[in-house]
C-alpha cells in the first residue's frame, strides 16, 4: 500500500528529554515529485519532523518510510543518501576548507570513487551557478552564495527527496528570488519548511499545517492560505495586503 | 570577514600569490621545512655558520616567494615572549651568552620555517598535504574545523561586541575584562550548540566517523618538487657535516 509513496509518516510520537512532546501522532504521506510546504508556528514540531525523515531522530512510536524503505538503523545509510536535508544556517553545513571539498563530502561518504565524486561536485555546483567557486573557502562567500553551496552539497548525493529548512530566511530579495528559481528547476520530491508563505505559494502545490506535533490542515496550498481562520488559529500570517487570489503562480 | 584578525587575512593574502615556492607540492614543503626546523634544533650550541646557512636558506625562500621582509619579521615577533626566558641565561649559567644566542637562532629558524610554509601554501592545500602524508585524520580534521569556524566565531564575537556597544557599554582597557569573560561564556555555549548542529548536518550527509578516501585524491610529485627536496636535503646535510 505504501510502495508508490515518497514519504510515509505514520502516527509519529516523539518527546524531547525534558518531556516536551514535539510530535504527537503525526501522519503524513507525500507522493513522488510532490512539492509540499510544511507550515506552522515556532515550536510546532516542524524541525523535529525534518530530523525524523533521515533518521537523525528515531520515533518513539510510529514509523517512517522513504520510498518504501523503513527508516531504521539497518537502512540509515541508504535513507540518508535518498533524503537530502538542507539546514537553515549554511555555516552549520559547510565545514570543509573549500567549497568543492564540502560538496564532495556527501558522495564520498556514500562510497563514490574519486572520478565519480569529482563529476558530481561539478554537476551540483553547476546547478546552483557556483562552479567557479570550487576552490574558495566558504568564508569568502556571501550568505546567499553559501546557501546555494549548501544545497549543492546535498544535490551531489543524488537525493530523491529534498527537505529544506527555512530556505528563504536571511536572504536579500534578489538572493531569495534566485534561490527560489534554483529550487523551482529541481525535480526532486520537496518538503519546504517555512514561515515565508508567499515563497511557499510560489513553489508548492500542497501545504500541510503542523501545530502541537500533529497535522491540523492538509490540502492545495491556495486553499490552505485562503483560509483566514485556519491561519489565524496557528499563528500564520500573510504579508499585509497579500491575497492568494492576487498571486499568479 | 571581520574578527578573525588581520593576521589571518594577511597570511591568506600572502598564500594566494603564485611563485615557484607557492607552486611546490604541499607535502614537499611540509617535510622540507619541518626537516629544516628539526635540523636547526639538533644543531650544537655556537655553530654560527650552520645557523647562518639556515637563515640564508629561509631568506632565499622568502625572496623567491616574494614575502616582504616586514611581513616576515612581524610574524617572527610571535617568539619574543619565549625569548624572554632565554634573556636571563647569560646571567645564570657559564657560557650563557652563547647559549642564549643559540636559543634565539633555533627559535627564529623554526618559526621562520613555519612562516614560509604557512605563507606560501593556502590553508586547505596545507591540510590536504598533511592528509596525504598520512597525518592522523582526527588531528587534521580538528585543525580544519578550527580554521573554518575561526571565521564564523570571529564574526560572532564582532557582532556581540557591537551589540554591547550599541547599548552604551564602552569601557576602556582592563575594565573590559568582565565583559570579555561573559562573552567567552556566551561564546562557549553558542559554539557548543553550533557544534551539535554541524554534527547533525554531517550525519545527514552520511558521516560515520571517518574521512572518506575519495576526499584525498593522490597527486604525483613534479620535477620541481623533487629538485627542491633534493637541494634542501643535501644543503642541510652539507651544513651539518661541514660546519657542526
Amino acid at each position: 500500500m505504501t510502495e508508490g509513496l515518497a514519504i510515509v509518516c505514520d502516527d509519529l510520537h516523539f518527546a524531547y528529554p525534558d518531556g516536551h512532546p514535539a510530535l504527537d501522532g503525526l501522519s503524513l504521506e507525500v507522493e513522488h515529485g510532490e512539492r509540499v510546504a510544511v507550515l506552522g508556528p515556532n515550536g510546532a514540531g516542524k524541525s523535529t519532523l525534518t530530523l525524523h525523515l533521515n533518521g537523525i531522530l528515531e520515533p518513539q512510536r510510529g514509523r517512517v518510510e522513504i520510498s518504501g524503505l523503513p527508516v531504521t538503523r539497518a537502512h540509515i545509510r541508504e535513507v540518508r543518501r535518498r533524503v537530502g536535508v538542507v539546514f537553515q544556517d549554511p555555516d552549520d553545513m559547510l565545514f570543509m576548507p573549500t567549497v568543492g571539498q564540502d560538496v564532495a563530502f556527501g558522495p564520498a561518504n556514500f562510497g563514490c570513487g574519486e572520478a565519480e565524486v569529482a563529476q558530481r561536485v561539478l554537476r551540483a555546483l553547476d546547478m546552483v551557478g557556483m562552479s567557479s567557486y570550487a576552490d574558495r573557502p566558504p568564508h569568502h562567500l556571501s550568505f546567499g552564495q553559501r546557501k546555494r553551496v549548501a544545497i549543492a552539497a546535498v544535490l551531489s548525493m543524488g537525493p530523491e527527496i529534498l527537505v529544506l529548512d527555512e530556505p528563504s530566511s536571511n536572504l536579500d530579495p534578489r538572493s531569495r528570488r534566485e534561490f527560489g528559481e534554483i529550487l523551482a528547476k529541481l525535480e526532486q520530491t520537496m518538503l519546504l519548511v517555512t514561515h515565508d508563505l508567499p515563497y511557499a505559494l510560489g513553489l508548492c502545490d500542497r501545504a500541510v499545517v503542523i501545530d502541537r506535533g500533529r497535522i491540523v490542515a492538509d490540502g492545495p496550498i491556495r486553499d490552505v492560505l485562503a483560509d483566514d481562520a485556519l491561519l489565524a488559529a496557528h499563528a500564520l500570517e500573510l504579508p499585509a495586503g497579500f491575497t492568494v487570489t492576487s498571486f499568479d503562480a | 570577514m571581520s574578527g578573525g584578525g588581520g593576521h589571518v587575512a594577511s597570511i591568506e593574502a600572502a598564500a594566494a600569490l603564485d611563485t615557484p615556492v607557492h607552486r611546490l607540492d604541499a607535502r614537499v614543503k611540509i617535510l622540507g621545512l619541518v626537516g629544516l626546523a628539526i635540523v636547526a634544533v639538533s644543531t650544537p650550541v655556537g655553530a654560527w655558520g650552520a645557523f647562518a646557512a639556515y637563515f640564508l636558506i629561509l631568506g632565499a625562500l622568502c625572496a623567491v616567494a616574494r614575502l616582504p621582509a616586514r611581513y616576515v619579521l612581524a610574524r617572527l615577533a610571535i617568539e619574543i615572549p619565549f625569548l624572554a626566558a632565554a634573556a636571563v641565561l647569560p646571567f645564570v649559567v657559564p657560557d650563557g651568552l652563547a647559549l642564549a644566542l643559540t636559543v634565539v637562532a633555533k627559535a627564529a629558524t623554526g618559526v621562520g620555517a613555519m612562516v614560509v610554509l604557512s605563507s606560501t601554501t593556502p590553508f586547505p592545500v596545507l591540510l590536504h598535504g598533511f592528509e596525504r602524508l598520512k597525518a592522523p585524520r582526527l588531528l587534521v580534521m580538528i585543525v580544519a574545523f578550527m580554521w573554518r569556524y575561526l571565521h564564523v566565531i570571529g564574526s560572532e564575537v564582532g557582532r556581540m561586541k557591537i551589540a554591547r556597544q550599541a547599548r552604551g557599554y564602552e569601557p576602556r582597557w582592563i575594565w573590559q575584562a568582565g565583559a570579555i569573560g561573559q562573552t567567552v561564556a556566551a561564546l562557549f555555549i553558542r559554539s557548543l550548540e553550533r557544534g551539535e548542529r554541524v554534527y547533525l548536518a554531517m550525519a545527514s550527509r552520511g558521516y560515520e566517523g571517518g574521512t572518506p578516501t575519495a576526499l584525498v585524491p593522490a597527486q604525483a610529485l613534479r620535477a620541481a618538487d623533487l629538485v627542491f627536496a633534493g637541494a634542501l636535503a643535501s644543503a642541510l646535510l652539507l651544513v651539518r657535516l661541514v660546519v657542526a
